[in-house]
């Protein structure tokens, strides 16, 4: 506690310099502090995918085709012991008012209520949606991005799914605003797969983009999905049967996503804000030999002194790692309807107090790092040579 | 025209005085590298996706698809098409084009969904393809259930030939390996179109590429699908449609990597100022001689800014290096292409760039500094 006046008065012997170390060290933690939350996202969102659930899909899908399952198969997946539930749904993917207002709209039937149980809706809400056929729920954070509120008529242009009737439009009704899912970072909206269906082109009837399948012993998981893959292999409609969990971790492992890059990055931020403190703390000891060697000769010992260097390089890394993640958590509160439209997309970084402790945790390595030469030469310091001046 | 002579002489002194401040010079050439390093990495794999679709680009070829977003074009709707006018016949008078299909492939092991993407390709498909030559093996005969891997198809997933793939009607071995100028086509599977089709019993294509008689026969060859009520169809030149195609998975990417390039910016702008404050103090009675021998405010704040954009453009090289042996090369696989990390000249010009913005920015304050020491204060400091 004695050493802290004096680390206070070396501090304060270059204010200025102080607050540029304190500036730069702010920036790489904002850095770091974005990059591992967007990490704890991802992680988030791969440890709380379900493993009890599989999507089921065209095993081979033409690019062009869209997705095609009939909706016949659901009887066959049903049967097979250890599946409690199948749901079926639709894409329709368009956009509101203006094309750069992109996003989706999953048209679900009745039994996704069992097997999409993890969305956070009422009972009443899953009734209202089933009996509305052009009804839709609203996630809140899809409705603040798109102003909509109960009651609003939602006309939604899609090509994605031609109608029978020749338009592009769908006009759909929200019936309740609902709360957002972690899992779908952009919100989401859910419609009526049995309106949808009906008002497809007449040869499109019938169909279903996918299957949601819910198993009741998730250590089955994997073995069902090789079952059902099994029994359609020779079917017109070859199935592909991924747990949701394994969809996810592959999700966060593309070639060229944000999630890839997140450490790298983080780490060549610090190592660059490393030579930063550590050529400041070097400076400020090398400036200061003749102070040091006094303290020497009125008895402070080595390791004394090697703390004080410590602490002086200690105070902009914490202060700036700090400030950093703190501001990292404040620009994932910027509203998304302000980013550029690509980056909406990105799920929102996690800023929680395990990303401070680890900013916090790095910026004590850091500043440990850099008074490391500094303290040795302390070590070595004559004091004789050095109270004789230059 | 003093001025000038002033401010060089006086950078060409700060730069040969350099090795007495070695180690706050290589903070800031490392801090420039780091940035550079970081934003020329990320910039690299978009630019190599970029540079994929671009290679097979010709203005002369056009792409025709639905003109819904998962249209399908049927046999008849082929054969239409095939009679546009402006489209380039061949020396038997059949029309230059290919009627095409694309599938993804499930993946061979477990549920990594990273897996190459099948091209269905016609008889006239590979002709098609400026570049592209069978490697190894041999091509696959058309109405057989055979595969050619691209080169880099071939990297990603570890695909050889006489490897098997499942796709539908049973396992498809790869009887050869092929090479498409770095094109995008090169990080796919080709097989037989038509035997795809009946394999996969759907009847009808997904896109028609086209061989026009010249890049000026397009605007004609539009006008008259677009016009045509029975098709429903649109076209575009191969090289915009290829461009869009990138695009639509740049954007986004590139982005990111502006706004990371931008945070890293800030710190080595914060840690640059840092230093060159220091260096100016430092070398506060050479620059209080300097002034009292008669050389200029300005020159020696030209100098100050010398040396730092010459430390900024050094590291920038470094970083560039570092971007390039680390990343240049790597095979990238996305969901839905496979391409090469590259590092090009417009990206070390804009790696140049940065550094030397951030460097110029950086030392203005510093070099004003300089510029107002008081030659009498400065002298008297020792």
């Amino acid at each position: 506690m004695k050493l802290l006046p004096l680390v206070w008065t070396a501090l304060w012997r270059k204010p200025g310099q102080t607050l540029l170390v304190c500036l730069a060290v702010t920036a790489a933690f904002t850095l770091f502090g974005l990059m591992s939350g967007l990490h704890a996202t991802y992680r988030a969102m791969v440890d709380s995918a379900r493993q009890d659930r599989l999507e089921v899909g065209q095993r081979f899908p033409i690019v062009t085709h869209g997705l095609r399952m009939p909706i016949a198969m659901r009887e066959q997946i049903a049967h097979i012991p250890g599946v409690s539930a199948v749901g079926a749904y639709d894409v329709i993917n368009g956009y509101y008012r203006d094309p750069h207002n992109h996003g989706q709209i999953m048209a679900v039937d009745k039994d996704m209520r069992t097997a999409l149980s993890e969305l956070p809706l009422s009972a009443a809400q899953w009734d209202a949606l089933l009996a509305t056929p052009t009804g839709v729920l609203v996630s809140e954070k899809r409705a603040r991005q798109w102003h909509l509120g109960q009651g609003d008529t939602l006309p939604f242009v899609s090509q994605s799914i031609p109608r029978a009737d020749g338009s592009s439009t769908w006009e759909f009704h929200v019936l309740a605003i609902v709360p957002d899912d972690p899992m779908r970072a952009n919100g989401f909206i859910l419609g009526n797969d049995e309106y949808v269906n009906h008002s497809r082109l007449p040869q499109d009837q019938g169909y279903v983009a996918q299957f949601r399948v819910a198993v009741a012993d998730p250590a089955q998981a994997n073995a069902i999905s090789l079952k059902i893959d099994r029994g359609f292999a020779n079917s017109g409609t070859p199935t592909i049967s991924i747990p949701d969990k394994s969809n996810w971790e592959n999700a966060s492992r593309w070639g060229i996503s944000a999630a890839s890059i997140a450490w790298p990055v983080a780490t060549a931020g610090l190592f660059m804000i490393l030579l930063v403190t550590a050529n400041a703390i070097a400076q400020s000891v090398r400036e200061r030999i003749p102070e040091f060697a006094v303290l020497s000769t009125v008895g402070f010992r080595h390791s004394t002194l090697g703390a004080l260097v410590v602490m002086e390089a200690a105070f902009p890394c914490l202060l700036g790692a700090a400030v950093g993640t703190a501001l990292a958590g404040a620009l994932t509160l910027w509203p998304a309807s302000y980013l550029p439209a690509d980056l909406r997309n990105v799920p929102k970084p996690t800023v929680s107090f395990l990303v401070l402790a680890w900013a916090l945790g790095s910026a004590a390595v850091l500043a440990l790092v850099s008074a490391a030469l500094p303290v040795l030469r302390l070590k070595r310091l004559s004091v004789a040579e050095a109270l004789a001046g230059p | 025209m003093t001025l000038l002579r002033q401010s060089l002489a006086l950078s060409a002194m700060a730069l040969r005085s350099l090795p007495q401040r070695l180690w706050p010079s290589l903070v800031i050439v490392m801090s420039m590298g780091c940035v550079v390093g970081v934003l020329l990495s990320m910039l690299s794999e978009t630019a190599g996706l970029l540079r994929a679709y671009e290679t097979g680009g010709d203005p002369s070829r056009a792409v025709v698809i639905s003109a819904n977003a998962f249209g399908t074009l049927s046999r008849n709707d082929v054969a239409t098409i095939l009679d546009a006018p402006g489209i380039a016949r061949a020396g038997d008078g059949t029309p230059v084009a290919d009627a095409e299909i694309q599938m993804w492939i499930p993946p061979t092991k477990g549920y990594t969904i990273n897996s190459p993407e099948l091209r269905g390709l016609g008889a006239a498909g590979l002709a098609l393809r400026p570049g592209f030559r069978i490697v190894s093996g041999r091509p696959y005969r058309p109405g057989t259930q055979e595969l050619i891997v691209g080169l880099k198809a071939q990297r990603a997933f570890g695909l050889k030939v006489g490897d098997r793939v499942i796709l539908p009607n049973g396992e498809w071995p790869i009887v050869g390996a092929f090479s498409a100028a770095g094109g995008i086509l090169e990080g796919q599977l080709a097989g037989d179109a038509e035997t795809l089709l009946s394999a996969s019993r759907i009847s009808s294509f997904g896109s028609v590429l086209v061989q026009l008689q010249g890049p000026t026969a397009f605007d004609s060859f539009k006008r008259w699908l677009t016009g045509n009520p029975s098709l429903g169809v649109t076209a575009e030149r191969q090289s915009d449609y290829d461009v869009r195609t990138a695009n639509r998975f740049a954007a986004f990417f590139t982005k990111v990597a502006y706004a990371i390039g931008i945070v890293m910016a800030l710190g080595a702008l914060f840690g640059s100022v840092k230093i060159l404050y220091a260096t100016v103090s430092s070398r506060t009675r050479e620059i209080g001689t300097l002034r009292a021998l008669g050389y200029a405010p300005v020159s020696v704040a030209a100098s100050v800014i010398a040396e730092t954009v010459v430390l900024a453009l050094a590291g920038s090289f470094v970083g560039a290096f570092l971007a390039w042996l680390l990343f240049s090369g790597r095979i990238i696989a996305d969901n839905q292409n496979v391409f090469e990390a590259t590092m090009t000249l417009r990206l070390l010009l804009l790696g140049v760039g940065w550094a030397a913005g951030i460097a110029i920015l950086g030392s203005l304050a510093p070099a004003i500094r300089a510029a107002r020491l008081s030659v009498s204060e400065a002298l008297r400091t020792a």
